[in-house]
């Protein structure tokens, strides 16, 4: 009888713990309404400094953290390079690429290859839902869209998956993702900010 | 102690319960083993995607299953026809709408015997290529989801997948791995050629002579000619290399088209050395798998031996051997300056590679399964 009652106390307890309301964060910066955020940054904010970390990676994921690390102006385009630092993968430890990337004036990021010979469209604020294009040589499709943010999904054949590629202005790339971000020296940390 | 009993009674209960209403009886798969020459370098099976007759009998059937396509047009044996050693025939292969794509279809003769697939060597294995000309805008240009769906909608799919991994539900993964499991069982190694080395048949002369010629690196110093073809098409697989890229060459082809069309290897490597350098095909089958070339611009095994023998344009990344290579050290031309009868005779000599077993198989035809579409 004694073990009954210790499993009924224990089962209330259980459940009084999952009932209990998790905080609230009234702070989702990530809103694409919220109109307190800087959206003239852009879609991908590219002042030197700003970073983008992902603490909590798993093996092989791919980044896990960026920084812009220079930058140029064009009267078309700004173009920054940033580094990526990929997670470690099997046996193999962190590493180090960098890349070039363009925004234009009408909300068009590119990479930018072979020693700025070509652009290569990577998303594009002038698509909507349903516009399809060529990014890396695989169809990406818009499947989200509203004014400060656009969602592309594409399927990636070697992988048997569909991946999915969030922009949104004043934050970048896949904003969700990262677990804190640093933009014009403002701090946001996921959780609290978004 | 009664209510302990009691407990443990009831968890035992409810554990036998459980495992009673989940019993299912699954399907048995039958391990299928595909039979290559044992002299030949056996091809890499991913230990995840082990051959069934299940799986093969699933891929053959979404092989030649035209819902893969985004209107229901076009399969992948659209652009890669048994008769024609799983080609086209077509100088440039056509996809959705009409639309004319890139390369010559690659036969697929042996495909699993190649470590790297494509013209450009961009295809890692059989199971990592075999959804890409599926959601291709050019070829059939249809979404994994959509895919999917359409063959989960049917009542054939959803069985054959039970059958071939065990659970109704489809996914891209099974789908690539079914496909890639029956592209493994073509396999051609019952040609005239391959019964004459086992001493069950005669070459003729000149099929003979054309043999010689084919296996035979030149020396004009000392008078021994030949087409040096093996040093590229190597023995058995008469195939490039399977090691890294050195199965790649430029074959000193002229620029007809540029771009991808020309880049080969060097549009993925974007290294200089790489330019112009495509896959060294199969040479099996090769009767019927004209048009030749990555472009498809020759026609005939008569255009493609006038090229090796006088045509070779020379630039930075034309293979070395078909710089040296000649039978003729006083012309000027480079290239392998065949006589008219040797140049027939290596023709007859690659068409004892014809495997008429391997074109006519009807393990390897449409299994014609009648699915409404």
């Amino acid at each position: 009888m004694k073990r009954v009652k210790h499993i009924v106390i224990f089962l209330f307890f259980v459940s009084i713990n999952s009932c209990t309301d998790q905080p609230i964060n009234n702070n989702n910066n990530l809103d694409p309404n919220n109109d307190h955020i800087d959206r003239s940054l852009g879609l991908f904010p590219h002042a030197l400094g700003n970073y983008w970390v992902k603490d909590d990676f798993k093996d092989c994921a791919g980044d896990i953290r960026m920084d812009i690390v220079s930058s140029f102006e064009t009267d078309t385009a700004d173009f920054f390079e940033i580094r990526h630092l990929l997670g470690p993968c099997g046996t193999s430890t962190n590493k180090y690429k960098t890349r070039w990337y363009a925004e234009d004036l009408e909300g068009r990021i590119y990479t930018v290859g072979n020693g700025f010979k070509y652009l290569s469209l990577y998303t594009d604020m002038g698509l909507n839902i349903g516009d399809r294009f060529i990014r890396m040589g695989l169809m990406d499709h818009v499947i989200e869209k509203t004014k400060n943010r656009v969602v592309t999904e594409y399927d990636n054949y070697e992988e048997f998956k569909t991946s999915t590629t969030v922009f949104e202005k004043g934050f970048g790339l896949n904003p969700e993702s990262w677990s804190s971000m640093k933009i014009s020296n403002v701090t946001y940390v996921r959780g609290v900010d978004y | 102690m009664l209510e302990g009993s009691i407990i443990k009674h009831s968890l035992f209960l409810l554990l036998f319960n459980s495992l009673a209403c989940n019993r299912v009886d699954l399907p048995t798969q039958s391990a299928y083993n595909v039979v290559i020459p044992e002299n030949i370098k056996q091809p890499i099976v991913p230990e995840g995607n082990p051959a069934t007759l299940e799986g093969i009998a699933l891929g053959r059937q979404l092989f030649y299953d035209k819902r893969l396509s985004r209107d229901n047009s076009i399969s992948c044996s659209s652009c890669h026809i048994q008769k024609f050693a799983f080609t086209d025939q077509n100088k440039i292969s056509i996809g959705i709408d009409s639309t004319e794509l890139t390369f010559n279809s690659m036969s697929l003769t042996n495909v699993s015997l190649s470590s790297k697939l494509f013209w450009d060597g961009r295809g890692k294995s059989l199971e990592m290529q075999a959804l890409a000309p599926v959601i291709n805008h050019l070829e059939m240009d249809q979404r994994l989801s959509a895919t999917i769906e359409k063959l989960q909608n049917t009542e054939l799919y959803p069985r054959l997948f039970y059958k071939a991994f065990g659970e109704k539900t489809i996914t891209s993964r099974k789908i690539a791995y079914a496909i890639s499991q029956f592209e493994r069982t073509l396999i051609s190694f019952n040609s005239k050629y391959d019964s004459y080395i086992k001493k069950e048949s005669e070459l003729s002369e000149v099929e003979i002579d054309g043999m010689n010629l084919f296996f035979t690196t030149p020396n004009p110093t000392t008078g021994l000619r030949g087409g040096g073809c093996i040093n590229c098409h190597l023995p058995q697989t008469f195939a490039g290399s399977r090691d890294n890229f050195n199965g790649f060459k430029n074959n000193g082809l002229n620029k007809v088209h540029y771009g991808i069309h020309s880049q080969g290897r060097q549009r993925l490597s974007h290294k200089n050395e790489d330019y112009g350098k495509f896959k060294v095909p199969s040479l099996r089958n090769i009767e019927v798998t004209f048009p030749y070339m990555h472009d498809g611009r020759f026609s005939t095994l008569e255009q493609v031996l006038d090229h090796y023998s006088e045509n070779i344009v020379v630039s930075e990344t034309t293979d070395s051997l078909l710089l040296t290579l000649t039978n003729d050290s006083s012309s000027k031309l480079i290239g392998l300056h065949f006589t008219p009868h040797e140049k027939k005779a290596i023709i007859a000599f690659l068409k004892t590679l014809t495997d008429n077993d391997f074109l006519e198989n009807s393990d390897l035809a449409d299994p014609g399964l009648n699915i409404d579409l």
